[in-house]
């Protein structure tokens, strides 16, 4: 099979699309060893048109981007546009992976009834779609807190290339929570009283010598 | 008043869209309003990087220096600003999903709970109101609409902005306007 995955995240090979793709690649290979996918990044614009003649021979094609402002971010956009109007004639059947910073998979909900019809749209069927939020910072994490998240890619990427689709069972597990439960608002008010709430993005600041400007208003 | 009309066409703006929007500005400045029109066609605008300089190197402002930074600075004074796109391949076009991702610096990394969802704190204390207009051939599809829109007013609630309308293909700039004064 011959998979064309289309990374639509801006940060391009340093993304955490990549990072969880190389996951999901490594699982397809692991089960079957024929299996044979490429990566295209979208953030190039200037191979576009490499990548429209890529998509005229791919046997499935397989989105992959980081929830920006409720949405695809506009290179992915972009390219969706430019794939609508060249009216390819070939018709491989399309999957997303759509991963976002926040926790709940809701988030993503504004953007999923048009990533169902998108396929249909170019005459294509869908194979499935996975959102994933809470994946921000997964860079930084110690190995013990992404273990399961990246087994979990490695065996939707196993499954994937016996079936040629995302597995809904574990599309389902993957997404929860749909919404922040008790729990969750329980422990982010732990973190607030604590003052480690903004943790991540304060360290971030700090390293950058940029905490004491957290507060700017330039555009004022 | 203060309104931005923000034109986002793909791939690139027809005459037309121009035409309508020199009569719209007539009509708002003959009201005793003012206006600034940016035609996203015409502007060099690099999509965001996700370099999140904006939030981490240099808060509020955009690591990459373009044209965006007119926008950034003219949206934070005014009172509607008005997004202007076609829908191509049934969404807002990949022009203006580019600018509302160029926003991102108006508001904070941190994260606050809003009506039991995340959402990011706002940098500033008031934000414009935000409405739209979309352009469809006479046949397009309803649910296309729908998706544009429900998604707009969620982009509004994610900016602390009131949405006040979506105009679907209006055949006059006065149309435009009287949606705004009576919204």
């Amino acid at each position: 099979m011959k998979l064309l995955i289309l990374n639509g995240s801006p940060r391009a090979m340093g993304s955490n699309s990549t990072l969880l793709m190389q996951h999901f690649c490594e699982g397809a290979k692991f089960a079957v060893p024929a299996f044979d996918f490429e990566m295209c990044y979208l953030s190039k614009h200037t191979h576009f048109d490499e990548y429209l003649e890529k998509y005229d021979k791919a046997e499935n094609v397989l989105w992959i981007f980081p929830l920006y402002v409720h949405a695809m971010p506009s290179i992915v956009k972009d390219f969706m546009e430019i794939l609508y109007t060249a009216k390819p004639q070939n018709k491989p059947p399309h999957a997303f992976i759509v991963q976002s910073g926040f926790t709940e998979a809701a988030q993503s909900r504004f953007l999923e009834p048009y990533l169902t019809r998108f396929p249909g749209k170019l005459g294509c069927k869908s194979n499935g779609l996975l959102i994933k939020g809470g994946i921000e910072g997964i860079q930084i994490m110690p190995k013990f807190a992404t273990k399961s998240l990246f087994r979990n890619f490695n065996n939707l990427g196993q499954i994937y290339a016996k079936n040629d689709k995302l597995d809904e069972k574990l599309c389902a597990k993957l997404r929860k929570p749909e919404h922040l439960n008790s729990r969750i608002l329980l422990i982010m008010r732990i973190m607030a009283f604590l003052k480690m709430n903004n943790f991540y993005w304060n360290i971030q600041l700090k390293k950058n010598n940029a905490f004491h400007l957290r507060d700017s208003q330039p555009y004022l | 008043m203060e309104i931005t009309i923000i034109i986002g066409f793909s791939p690139e703006t027809p005459a037309e869209i121009e035409v309508f929007c020199a009569k719209f500005e007539k009509i708002v400045i003959a009201s005793g309003h003012q206006t600034v029109v940016f035609n996203l066609a015409k502007m060099h605008i690099k999509p965001c990087s996700g370099c999140w300089s904006c939030w981490v190197k240099t808060p509020g402002l955009c690591g990459t220096h373009d044209d965006a930074e007119l926008i950034l600075k003219r949206y934070l004074h005014s009172d509607l600003v008005l997004f202007f796109t076609n829908l191509p391949a049934g969404f807002i076009s990949s022009s203006t999903k580019k600018i509302i991702d160029k926003l991102i610096p108006h508001y904070h990394p941190y994260i606050f709970i809003k009506e039991g969802e995340m959402d990011h704190l706002p940098r500033y204390d008031r934000y414009p109101d935000l409405a739209s207009i979309f352009i469809q051939p006479e046949n397009a599809d309803e649910l296309d609409l729908q998706i544009s829109d429900d998604y707009m007013r969620r982009v509004a609630s994610q900016f602390h902005s009131n949405y006040k309308f979506t105009s679907i293909n209006p055949k006059t700039a006065e149309e435009v306007y009287h949606e705004i004064t009576n919204s």
